[in-house]
C-alpha cells in the first residue's frame, strides 16, 4: 500500500511503556519540548493507538503487560512502524533475569528500529523516528506490505 | 489523639457507575490500575492495583554482587536515579563500616539538591499539562534544560549518573567546572520569582487546584506520607532535617511547608505546588553553599574496586540508608553475611510505596475531570496515554479517549472560570 | 530526644518481654559532628501487638517498610519504625524485630493501630505467603492475580526459578 504523503509532514506517535524506569519515558518527552522540538517536523504524540502511525515501546515487557501491548499493536492501523528506545525492551538491559519479565519486545510484537542507550537521548531518539520512516519508505518500494 | 482509625470505605449504596481507568492511561507514565465507583460526576470509592511495572528488582539485586547491584539499583526510576543509589551506598557502608570522606559528601549533595531541580521542575510541567496548560509545559520544560545540561557537564550523562560508589564517588567536580554551575543558578535564581508568579498568581491555576485532592494533616500522620505530599498538609517531615546526614549535616535548614508562602496548610493540590517551587529556591541555596564549602580531599576512602569487594565480602552486619528523593523518603536496608559476596536481605521502599495509599482519601469526594491532576499530585512519576472505559447503569459502553479525558479537563477550567 | 530513655521506657513498661536490645551510634556532619542513632528491639511474636501499641501511645511513630529475612526454620520480620520526626536531629530509627516460625506461620496485623501498615502486610502476604491476622484487605498488590509463588522464600527457590526467564548466557551460571 503507498505511503501517504502525509507521512512525511505529520507522523503521529503513540508512547506504550510496559516496564520502564521511566529514564526513556522522560527522554521521550523532551523531545517534544522547546531545546529538541520535533513538532516542527510534525511528530505528534497522540492520545489513542488508533490515529498513530508510528508506536513508542520503552522498557522490557513484565507478564501482566504482555497483553496489553500485543492489543495496542493490534489497534494500530497499517502502515506502521514500531521503535523500541532503550535497552532494557531491545535485549532486556539489566533486568535480565526476572520472574515477572517476560522478556524484550520482540517477543511479543515485531520491531523494526531500535535505539540502543540506558536511557536513550532525545537526539538518538529522533534519529529513530527518521530511520523508521525511512524504513517504510523502502519497504513501499520493494513493494513488502507493511 | 490515639484514635487513628481512618474511615477508608465509603457506603457505595448510591454508586451506579464503576470506571477502570488503567493500566495504560492518562495521568501517569507509570502504569497503574485504578476502579473508581462514582456517584454522577462525584468520586465515592477508588481502588488501587500496582503492579504493572513489578520487575523483581530485590530478588535480583540479592543474587548479584554489591557493584552490579549499585547499578541495577540505579535503574529502579530513571527520574530520581541518585536517589536510591545515595541510600543504598549509605546502608552498605553502615552496615559494613566504611567511612566516606568529607568531599565525597559534598559532591554527593550537589548532585542530589541538582536532581531534586529538575525533578520539581518537571512535575510542574506535566501538572500544568494536566490542567489544559500546555504553554506552561512548553516554557517549564524549556526552564528545566538547563539543569539538566549542568548535570552533563559535571558528570557525563543527562540520567543515570553513575556518581556514587561505597566509600566516595567515581568523579571529581574540579575548580574549572565551578564557574558553569555558578551560571546555572544565577539563571534559576532569576527565573524562580517568574515561575512562581505564572502558577501561584494565576486566578484558573487556583480554581483549579484550590480544594482539590484534600489530606488532611491526621489523614497524613495516620497513612505514614512522605515527601513534599505529606509537607503540603503541615506536617513537618523531612530527613534532611530530623536525621541529617552528607552535607546536610553541616547546614541549618528547616522543611517547607505552605506556611513559608504565608498561607495554611489544607493539603490540596495547591498547596503541593508551593511546596516544590519553593523546595527549588531551598535546592539552588544547598548548592551554593556545597561549592562555597567545598573540602579539600580524597574521592573515595578505598579506590580500587577488587579491593573494595574483598572489604565488602568480609563485612558483615546490618545497615539502615535514608534518603530524602524529590518524592519523599527512600529507605534501603541491607543485611550483610561473612564470606558471602551477595547480600542476605536487601529491602527497598521508595517514596510513592508510602503515598500509595494517601491517594485513597485525596480521590474522594472530587469529580472525574480531576482525576487526572489529583492522581499526578503526589508525583507519583509522569504521564502516560490510555482511554477510559465507562459502562453505564443499562449496560451500553463507551470509550473515552485521552484527547476526551484532557477536553473535559479543559472544559471544566473554562466553566468555573467562566 | 535522648535514645536511650526510649529503650528503657520500652523495658519498663513491657519488662520480660523486651527479649534483646541494641544502641548503634553514628557520627555526622564534616565541621563539627554530631550523633544519630539506630535502634534495634527484639519481642517475641505474641508480644508485638503490645509493643507498636506502646510505641504509638507515646512516641507518635512513622512506620516505613516491613521487611523479611528468611532463615531457614523461620522468618524474622523487621518493623522498621522512626520516631521524633519534626525537630533538628530528633528523629531515631527504631526496629522492632520479631521471629516467626514456618510452621505457624502468621502475625497478627497492626492496622487498626497505624492504617498505613496495610501495603506493607500485604506485601509480606504476597511475598512470603505470611498469614496476616485482621487485615482489611489480603489480595495480591505487587504481583499478577493469578501467581501463587513466593519470591523471597528461600526453601521455596525451585517454584520461582521455574517462573524466572533468562535472557542472557553466561558460562559459569547457566552449565
Amino acid at each position: 500500500m503507498a505511503l501517504p504523503r502525509s507521512f512525511k509532514k505529520a507522523l503521529w506517535v503513540f508512547h506504550v511503556a510496559t516496564g520502564s524506569c521511566n529514564g526513556c519515558d522522560i527522554e521521550i518527552v523532551a523531545a517534544l519540548t522547546p531545546r529538541y522540538d520535533t513538532e516542527r517536523f510534525g511528530i505528534m504524540l497522540t492520545g489513542t493507538p488508533r490515529h498513530a502511525d508510528v508506536l513508542l515501546v520503552t522498557g522490557g515487557v513484565t507478564r501482566p503487560m504482555r497483553p496489553r501491548l500485543k492489543r495496542i499493536y493490534d489497534q494500530t492501523p497499517d502502515p506502521k512502524a514500531v521503535i523500541v528506545v532503550g535497552g532494557c525492551g531491545a535485549t532486556g538491559g539489566v533486568f535480565y533475569e526476572s520472574y515477572n519479565m517476560v522478556g524484550p519486545v520482540d517477543e511479543v510484537i515485531p520491531v523494526d528500529v531500535y535505539v540502543p542507550g540506558c536511557p536513550a537521548r532525545p537526539e538518538a531518539i529522533i534519529d529513530g523516528i527518521v530511520k523508521a520512516v525511512a524504513k517504510l519508505e523502502t519497504l513501499e518500494k520493494t513493494g513488502v506490505s507493511g | 489523639m490515639n484514635n487513628r482509625s481512618i474511615d477508608l470505605e465509603v457506603g457505595g449504596s448510591t454508586a451506579c457507575y464503576s470506571v477502570p481507568v488503567g493500566p495504560v492511561h492518562p495521568a501517569l507514565k507509570e502504569p497503574i490500575r485504578f476502579q473508581f465507583e462514582l456517584d454522577g460526576e462525584r468520586i465515592v470509592g477508588v481502588d488501587i492495583k500496582p503492579g504493572f511495572v513489578h520487575r523483581g528488582i530485590e530478588y535480583m539485586g540479592m543474587r548479584r554482587n554489591l557493584i552490579q547491584t549499585l547499578y541495577l539499583a540505579e535503574r529502579i526510576c530513571g527520574i530520581c536515579s541518585i536517589s536510591h543509589p545515595l541510600a543504598f551506598t549509605q546502608a552498605v557502608e553502615n552496615a559494613a563500616g566504611i567511612e566516606v570522606p568529607p568531599r565525597a559528601q559534598y559532591i554527593r549533595t550537589i548532585i542530589g539538591e541538582l536532581e531534586r531541580i529538575h525533578s520539581h521542575l518537571l512535575w510542574a510541567g506535566i501538572g500544568a499539562h494536566e490542567l489544559g496548560f500546555d504553554t506552561l509545559l512548553h516554557l517549564v520544560w524549556k526552564v528545566r534544560e538547563k539543569a539538566m545540561d549542568l548535570l552533563e557537564q559535571l558528570t557525563g550523562n543527562r540520567v543515570d549518573y553513575a556518581i556514587p560508589i561505597f566509600g566516595g564517588v567515581r568523579r571529581d567536580i574540579p575548580k574549572e567546572k565551578a564557574p558553569l554551575a555558578y551560571e546555572a543558578l544565577d539563571y534559576y535564581k532569576r527565573l524562580l520569582q517568574d515561575l512562581i508568579d505564572a502558577f501561584l498568581h494565576d486566578k484558573s491555576v487556583e480554581m483549579r487546584t484550590r480544594n482539590i485532592g484534600v489530606m488532611t494533616y491526621d489523614q497524613a500522620v495516620a497513612l505514614c506520607a512522605v515527601g513534599p505530599t505529606t509537607r503540603a498538609s503541615g506536617v513537618k517531615k523531612d530527613v534532611r532535617v530530623d536525621m541529617p546526614y552528607l552535607a546536610y549535616a553541616d547546614m541549618d535548614l528547616h522543611a517547607i511547608t505552605p506556611e513559608d508562602y504565608g498561607t495554611e496548610p489544607i493539603g490540596d493540590v495547591f498547596d503541593n505546588i508551593i511546596v516544590r517551587l519553593l523546595e527549588v529556591g531551598q535546592a539552588i541555596e544547598i548548592i551554593e553553599f556545597c561549592l562555597e564549602n567545598l573540602p579539600e580531599g580524597e574521592l573515595t576512602s578505598i579506590p580500587k574496586v577488587p579491593a573494595l569487594l574483598a572489604a565488602l565480602k568480609k563485612a558483615s552486619g546490618e545497615g539502615i540508608g535514608r534518603h530524602e528523593a524529590p518524592r519523599g523518603e527512600v529507605f534501603h536496608y541491607v543485611r550483610l553475611e561473612e564470606d558471602v559476596e551477595e547480600m542476605a536481605v536487601w529491602k527497598v521502599r521508595a517514596p510513592t510505596y508510602g503515598n500509595l495509599i494517601g491517594w485513597v482519601p485525596k480521590f474522594l469526594g472530587d469529580e472525574v475531570a480531576d482525576i487526572p491532576i489529583v492522581a499526578a499530585s503526589i508525583d507519583p512519576c509522569m504521564c502516560c496515554m490510555d482511554r477510559v472505559h465507562l459502562v453505564d447503569g443499562v449496560g451500553a459502553e463507551s470509550v473515552k479517549t485521552k484527547t476526551e479525558l484532557v477536553r473535559l479537563s479543559r472544559e471544566k477550567t473554562r466553566r468555573i472560570c467562566g | 530526644m535522648n535514645p536511650e530513655q526510649i529503650l528503657s521506657s520500652f523495658k519498663e513498661s513491657l519488662g520480660e518481654k523486651v527479649l534483646d536490645d541494641r544502641t548503634v551510634e553514628r557520627k555526622v556532619g564534616t565541621v563539627a559532628p554530631k550523633s544519630v542513632y539506630d535502634l534495634w528491639l527484639t519481642v517475641d511474636r505474641s508480644d508485638l501487638h503490645d509493643a507498636v501499641a506502646y510505641l504509638c501511645a507515646e512516641y507518635n511513630p512513622h512506620l516505613t517498610v516491613i521487611s523479611g529475612d528468611d532463615l531457614g526454620d523461620d522468618v524474622a520480620f523487621n518493623y522498621h519504625f522512626t520516631t521524633g520526626w519534626g525537630e533538628r536531629y530528633g528523629e531515631a530509627t527504631l526496629t522492632i524485630r520479631t521471629v516467626v516460625p514456618k510452621n505457624d506461620f502468621r502475625l497478627p496485623t497492626i492496622c487498626d493501630l497505624l492504617p498505613g501498615a496495610q501495603t506493607s502486610e500485604r506485601e509480606k502476604h504476597e511475598f512470603f505467603g505470611l498469614e496476616v491476622e485482621g487485615i482489611p484487605d489480603d489480595r495480591n498488590l505487587f504481583l499478577p492475580e493469578d501467581m501463587t509463588i513466593h519470591p523471597w522464600r528461600k526453601d521455596l527457590q525451585a517454584e520461582t526459578d521455574k517462573q524466572v526467564k533468562r535472557l542472557v548466557k553466561w558460562e559459569e551460571r547457566d552449565e
